[in-house]
């Protein structure tokens, strides 16, 4: 390699190169697991490249957002780089957190690691940033709603709140002008923040290697070996990071190919067609989170718990003094850490299942089942009030048939005189679903037939 | 003194300060003042214009908004993109309300049964001046500047 003699001639490269990438590691400990980095930095260069492609044809303006991306998703190869910006997105997000709690497990944060930690504080809020200000971009009814929910929770932080809210949008509503802020800012803030930070994270890790690594210099200084014996980090190590790395690739490339990324309706900030906003599933935990604090105590789901976050976040190396690697004696720490884990991922399972989601219409049956045809079109349009509030609970047969402030609100063979048809109707008002399109005629003669039939538990 | 001679500074009283650290210090306040530059104006740069500045807008005429109800007018001025306002005509008197519940802003409804604005989302419930009344938000609907000018009804930015 000439080139690299040019190079090492002018600027001593070869040493320098040593240093990073010149040193054993005990082949016991390593794991795929410890890859779950490189993959983030994968994911990151992947929205990079498609990024810097979707830039050349989007519009970043309220008049051409949607048309743009309708153009990007006539065309077969823009769509897929759209796709994989989509998921790429989805990766990020979620190979991040994994990342973390890796580091977390085997206490990699902990003297001399702080730093590197602290700067990987700051790239989960620049990738959690690029995947809140990309969602508005495509300038559909799913973007503008959910950036208006989203930046409206900004407004509960005590004092400054409604000047948060402002200064993201550019005015008191999301308008074209936060389309453009957001545009500015998912494409040069939070990249250059993003590119800063990752340099200065990844120089850290190869500088200190990473942390398993110690044990290596540890029996070095014994005058030991590592039990199970080492192997190069250069080339063995390097090239299983890209065997791993290479996979997560594919699997990347499959979900784009066999999933491609979809667009709603144009955004309408009037909302005729009645539009209910959900979050992106990241945020289905916080989401449903905030219903267990009802009315005033909003606060603590809004700005108390993502601050409790934040501290905790950027304080850990300092906070947990306890020196110890080993998982028996941190018992505080993981159990912690796996509570958090559990309730997040119970959280945002509860929330995805309480989204009203479209029920397929099953036509009018005559004799309807009440598994089949009558409680998913109950769950759906009417759980988000009557599900644990609300008098009336809709989540289950007895809750149908026994509660409710005018219980009964069904009577067995008798539709038209029971409260449920009525209300759903409109001949008793207000008509429910409150302040939303009623349901449709077919649902509503199903719930009618199966009254008619009995109201069985079938 | 004799002609030529240089004069000595005057030590006793800046005992600390040479030309050197005078210098270290000119050139580090006018770094600062450099740096504080560039951080104000992008912050004057990205600050909102006052909503209360927002131009008006014509949405209508006294007779289009009949009383003890509530009508969906659109306001474009500040951006070009449409921001929907009810106009109330109530007790003798407009408001103009901002369409979006205080809770976490979906877009409200007028129920014309209830006389109320409904929220699909979590379910607040606002009486027909805007005044939450049930659900989870926290204050009453914002308010927008409302001006009779003759018969015209014009209406401008938000009153937080």
């Amino acid at each position: 390699m000439r080139f690299i003699e040019w190079l090492d001639d002018r600027l001593q490269i070869k040493s320098m190169l040593k240093d990073l990438f010149d040193h054993p590691v005990p082949k016991r400990k390593l794991s795929f697991l410890d890859f779950l980095g490189f993959a983030t930095a994968f994911s990151f260069f992947n929205q990079a490249f498609t990024g810097l492609l979707l830039a050349t044809v989007y519009k970043p303006s309220a008049k051409e957002a949607y048309a743009s991306i309708q153009g990007i998703q006539n065309n077969p190869l823009e769509h897929f780089i759209r796709s994989l910006h989509f998921w790429g997105a989805n990766f990020m997000v979620v190979l991040i957190f994994l990342h973390i709690l890796r580091v977390f497990f085997v206490s990699a944060y902990k003297k001399p690691r702080e730093l590197t930690w602290l700067v990987g504080g700051v790239l989960l809020i620049g990738t959690l940033g690029l995947a809140f200000t990309g969602y508005l971009l495509p300038w559909d009814q799913q973007a503008y709603w959910a950036t208006t929910v989203g930046t409206a929770i900004a407004g509960y932080m005590p004092v400054i709140g409604h000047y948060l809210v402002s200064l993201a949008r550019d005015g008191s509503n999301v308008t074209g002008l936060t389309l453009t802020r957001f545009y500015a800012v998912h494409m040069l803030l939070l990249p250059a923040l993003i590119l800063a930070a990752f340099g200065v994270h990844f120089f850290l890790v190869l500088r200190q290697g990473m942390s398993f690594t110690e044990e290596v210099a540890k029996a070095k200084r014994e005058g030991g070996q590592v039990r199970g014996g080492t192997e190069p980090f250069w080339p063995n190590t390097v090239w299983k990071m890209m065997l791993f790395v290479s996979l997560v690739g594919v699997a990347l490339w499959v979900l784009a190919l066999r999933f491609p990324a979809g667009l709603g309706h144009a955004a309408d900030p009037l909302n005729k067609s009645q539009y209910i906003p959900e979050p992106v599933w990241y945020f289905f935990s916080i989401y449903q989170l905030l219903k267990y604090f009802p009315g005033k105590l909003d606060v603590i789901g809004t700005v108390g718990l993502p601050l409790v976050f934040i501290v905790v976040l950027f304080g850990l190396p300092f906070f947990d003094r306890n020196l110890s690697r080993k998982v028996k004696k941190r018992p505080f720490a993981l159990g912690t850490a796996g509570i958090v884990v559990v309730a997040i991922i119970a959280l945002t399972y509860i929330g995805y299942q309480s989204v009203p989601k479209a029920v397929a219409s099953t036509g009018v049956k005559a004799h309807p089942s009440f598994s089949g045809d009558i409680l998913p079109v109950l769950q759906s349009s009417c759980a988000s009030c009557h599900g644990s509030s609300g008098g009336l609970t809709v989540t289950s047969y007895d809750g149908i048939m026994h509660t409710g402030d005018d219980k009964p609100v069904v009577i067995p063979g008798h539709p038209t005189s029971s409260l449920l048809v009525q209300k759903l109707l409109g001949t008793v008002q207000p008509q429910m679903p409150l302040g939303q399109n009623p349901l449709s005629k077919d649902q509503i003669q199903n719930i009618e037939n199966w009254i008619k039939d009995g109201a069985k538990n079938n | 003194m004799k002609r030529g001679a240089i004069e000595k500074p005057n030590t006793e009283k800046f005992p600390q300060m040479n030309r050197r650290t005078f210098f270290k210090a000119g050139i580090a306040t006018l770094g600062t003042l450099i740096g504080v530059g560039y951080l104000g104006s992008a912050l004057a740069f990205l600050w909102p214009a006052s909503a209360r500045a927002a131009k008006l807008e014509n949405v209508g005429a006294l007779d289009d908004f009949a009383p003890e109800t509530a009508t969906l007018v659109t306001y474009h001025a500040s951006s070009g993109t449409p921001e929907g306002v009810y106009i109330v005509n109530t007790a003798g008197k407009l408001l103009a309300l901002d369409f979006h519940c205080t809770h976490l802003e979906c877009a409200i409804n007028w129920s014309p049964d209830l006389k109320q604005f409904l929220c699909p989302c979590h379910g607040s419930v606002f009486n027909i001046e805007g005044v939450n009344l049930a659900g989870p938000a926290p204050r009453p609907l914002y308010r927008r500047v409302l001006q009779v000018k003759g018969e015209r009804v014009l209406i401008g930015g938000r009153i937080i």
